[in-house]
């Protein structure tokens, strides 16, 4: 099997899903209250204006420079 | 021990209602207590704590609702509200509410109740939405993982409730331990919760039908724009030709009326509340169209037109017309005329400044028309769930202002009326952007009730007019925005928002809200209004107010070239906003405004000073000293723009 890639959530496209894997400890307080922990899987909705994430039935909007501090793991 | 047994009977059982934002909190307050407080589709409404003592079934409780909370450590002053009465207060429950349909975040959150040692109940709301996106939640199997009762309820139709109220008195404490790894929660998640895929294609044909309808009737509405300004037939003149051409007064009002609701609001209102009432899948798929930019701006622009509609026209030209010449012109105050004597006490009440022809019928007749219309339209806005989604759209925007987009929702409040608004910048996270956000509402952000009088001025000039009213107030906003969010120090927050679903509104809360807040102008403004007039009248009558006019002369005719009078106008301005704009509307209708001077006018009361009830509110939430270095900053800012617009106008001299 393929290592999963480990990429920013700026680079994946609207549609694609992936688990997260790690925020900086700037943001990870204020994701951590949303539900947003290491091992969650989120699916990028839409970059523009701003990102939007979902995560079980619920739509977070993320401001670039926060989407920008996270790392993801494409699922896959 | 009979002592102790008396005291238990005689306090009240204490019940603190906590969970994260927009879970409905407010909505099981208002069912558990008969009492009402605000409840509206956006994080962040309830910014202080209500509480409200009950008796069920014989025993006494009070329950307290709190700001929703993301986490037990605070990132803003609202989460802070509730952490310290958590941890000062010693509940005798925790009553956990939470949204179903985001079990993970729900159970992070009773991880960290679990710390304080205290007895909880979790009752998952929202239990509507949960059947309605074929999500089902093994409660039982639920309570047995954590150790404590759970319910599931519809907080706005009062399912599940006899459940709640049966698990009061529990006793019982949660067994989750206070570390939350993802593992545990999605363990419990696997074997609690079952959710069918949705069938994408069902029902799809349906919506198309809807949306499509929508769309066609947004069309409609803007086609009686271009339409007018193409000079090509639109549903507007054709509306209008229909009735009789009648004369003046009522009758006129009432076509217009006719014509405005025909060819403006229906067309597009109609279908909209059709589709989201009758299907979930147009709701999640509005809710994506109008937080995407490229659909999303074009909702804007529509959404502000049906709203300038109903304020500007529906509410400040016919109902104003209506009550003012109709009611108040027609009947009230000539049948007085007959009756009082003319003298003083006519002219107290009755004349240039009398509390009746001025105070009253500027409040009731001309601004109450204009802020309950508006108080419609807004409360549609917040129940549906639309203004988190402009928050997402604007956030590039406020981060130029030193803000992030979670500030879109205090400045349209300001649009309602700043003095709320202002309390509301607690959803804020720095201390930076609460002052910056108070700031720019104090200054630019023009309430319901002088907007509306606003564009009651404005519609009869020129579009022109319009666009540099608005412009320069704008670019006003902007600009001092930038140079406080450098000036001023501290850090901007990050921007992470949850986007709760577009929902059908209840019409019953809708209601409930616009006569709360007509109730609350009726007893904050109109006395105001009242007693404005009267120290009009006094200094009038003492013959100060022509020293008192004289002493600003300088400013009003010498710079702002205004007519001298338009310094009484700026005095009421300051006791209220709405009440100098009032004047200015009353001046303008009379011509003894230019409309150079309109412009100028306007756009100086809209940057001025806030009201006095403002003002206290800004020293309750900064401080004196913020709030006189806010109040001298904006008052110097306002005439130094009125002035530069003034010889900028003298300059280009315009046709406007």
């Amino acid at each position: 099997m393929i290592p999963a890639k480990r990429l920013k959530l700026t680079d994946l496209r609207p549609g694609e899903k992936a688990r997260l894997v790690f925020m900086t400890p700037g943001v990870e307080l204020r994701l951590f209250g949303f539900g947003l922990f290491p091992g969650t899987e989120i699916q990028v909705l839409q970059r523009f204006p701003s990102y939007i994430i979902r995560c079980e039935r619920t739509e977070i909007a993320l401001g670039t420079s926060v989407a920008g501090q996270v790392e993801v793991e494409k699922a896959g | 021990m009979l002592s102790f047994q008396i005291s238990e009977r005689q306090a009240a059982r204490k019940v603190i209602l906590v969970g994260n934002p927009n879970v409905g909190k407010s909505a099981v307050f208002s069912r558990l207590t008969s009492r009402y407080v605000t409840i509206s589709n956006y994080p962040g409404t309830t910014v202080d704590l209500f509480r409200g003592r009950t008796s069920i079934q014989g025993r006494e409780y009070e329950f307290v609702d709190t700001p929703g909370i993301q986490a037990l450590h605070a990132q803003s002053e609202d989460e802070r509200v509730t952490n310290d009465v958590l941890k000062r207060e010693q509940p005798d429950l925790i009553l956990q509410v939470a949204d179903g349909k985001n079990l993970r975040r729900t159970l992070l959150l009773t991880a960290q109740l679990s710390k304080l040692k205290r007895p909880l109940v979790l009752a998952l709301n929202m239990k509507d939405e949960c059947d309605d996106r074929g999500i089902q939640i093994d409660t039982g199997a639920l309570s047995e993982r954590i150790g404590v009762p759970v319910v599931q309820t519809t907080a706005i139709t009062g399912e599940g409730f006899e459940d709640v109220i049966r698990h009061l008195d529990s006793r019982d404490f949660c067994s989750l331990n206070g570390h939350p790894p993802s593992e545990w929660v999605d363990e419990i998640l696997r074997s609690v919760r079952f959710e069918d895929e949705e069938d994408e294609a069902r029902a799809k044909t349906k919506v198309n039908v809807l949306s499509g309808a929508v769309i066609l009737g947004a069309l409609i509405h803007l086609e009686n724009y271009l339409g007018a300004w193409l000079g090509l037939p639109t549903l507007y003149s054709l509306l209008t030709g229909l009735l009789p051409a009648a004369g003046e007064g009522l009758a006129a009002s009432a076509r217009e009326a006719f014509a405005l609701v025909g060819a403006f609001l229906l067309p597009v209102l109609l279908p909209f509340l059709l589709a989201l009432r009758s299907d979930t899948r147009f709701n999640d798929r509005f809710g994506v169209w109008s937080r995407k930019f490229l659909t999303g701006i074009p909702i804007l622009i529509v959404a502000l037109s049906v709203v300038y509609q109903m304020v500007g026209n529906l509410g400040a030209q016919i109902l104003v017309d209506i009550l003012e010449n109709g009611l108040f012109g027609g009947y009230i105050t000539p049948a007085l005329r007959a009756v009082v004597p003319a003298g003083l006490v006519s002219d107290f009440f009755l004349g240039e400044y009398g509390a009746i022809s001025v105070g009253l019928t500027y409040g009731v007749a001309i601004v109450l028309p204009v802020v309950a219309t508006f108080f419609v339209a807004f409360s549609f806005l917040e129940d549906s769930g639309y203004l988190p989604r402009l928050a997402v759209l604007s956030d590039r925007l406020f981060r130029l202002m030193g803000l992030n987009g979670k500030a879109f929702l205090p400045m349209i409040l300001g649009l309602g009326c700043v003095t709320m608004a202002t309390m509301t910048t607690r959803i804020l996270n720095s201390k930076k952007e609460r002052l910056i956000a108070t700031v720019l509402l104090a200054l630019g952000v023009p309430c319901s009730a002088q907007l509306g009088v606003i564009l009651g001025i404005i519609t009869g000039i020129s579009p022109l007019a319009t666009a540099i009213v608005f412009g320069t107030v704008f670019l006003q906003l902007f600009a001092v925005g930038l140079v406080f969010s450098r000036l001023i120090p501290g850090k901007r927050s990050e921007f992470v928002l949850e986007i709760p679903p577009i929902r059908y509104p209840q019409w019953g809360n809708i209601a409930k809200k616009t006569w709360l807040r007509v109730k609350w102008f009726l007893k904050e403004a109109l006395p105001l209004f009242v007693l404005g007039t009267v120290i009009l009248f006094l200094l009038d009558r003492l013959s100060l107010l022509g020293y008192l006019i004289a002493g600003v002369r300088p400013i009003v005719t010498g710079l702002l070239e205004l007519p001298s009078n338009t310094a009484t106008v700026f005095f009421l301005g300051f006791l209220r906003r709405d009440y100098g704009a009032a004047g200015l509307f009353d001046m303008a209708r009379n011509g003894l405004l230019t409309t150079q001077q309109i412009v100028v006018s306007l756009t100086v009361m809209t940057l001025f000073v806030p009201c006095i009830a403002n003002f206290f509110i800004v020293i309750r939430e900064q401080g004196l000293r913020n709030a006189l270095l806010v109040t001298a900053f904006i008052s110097t800012y306002a005439i130094a723009v009125g002035a530069v617009l003034n010889l900028a106008l003298n300059a280009v001299g315009l046709a406007l």
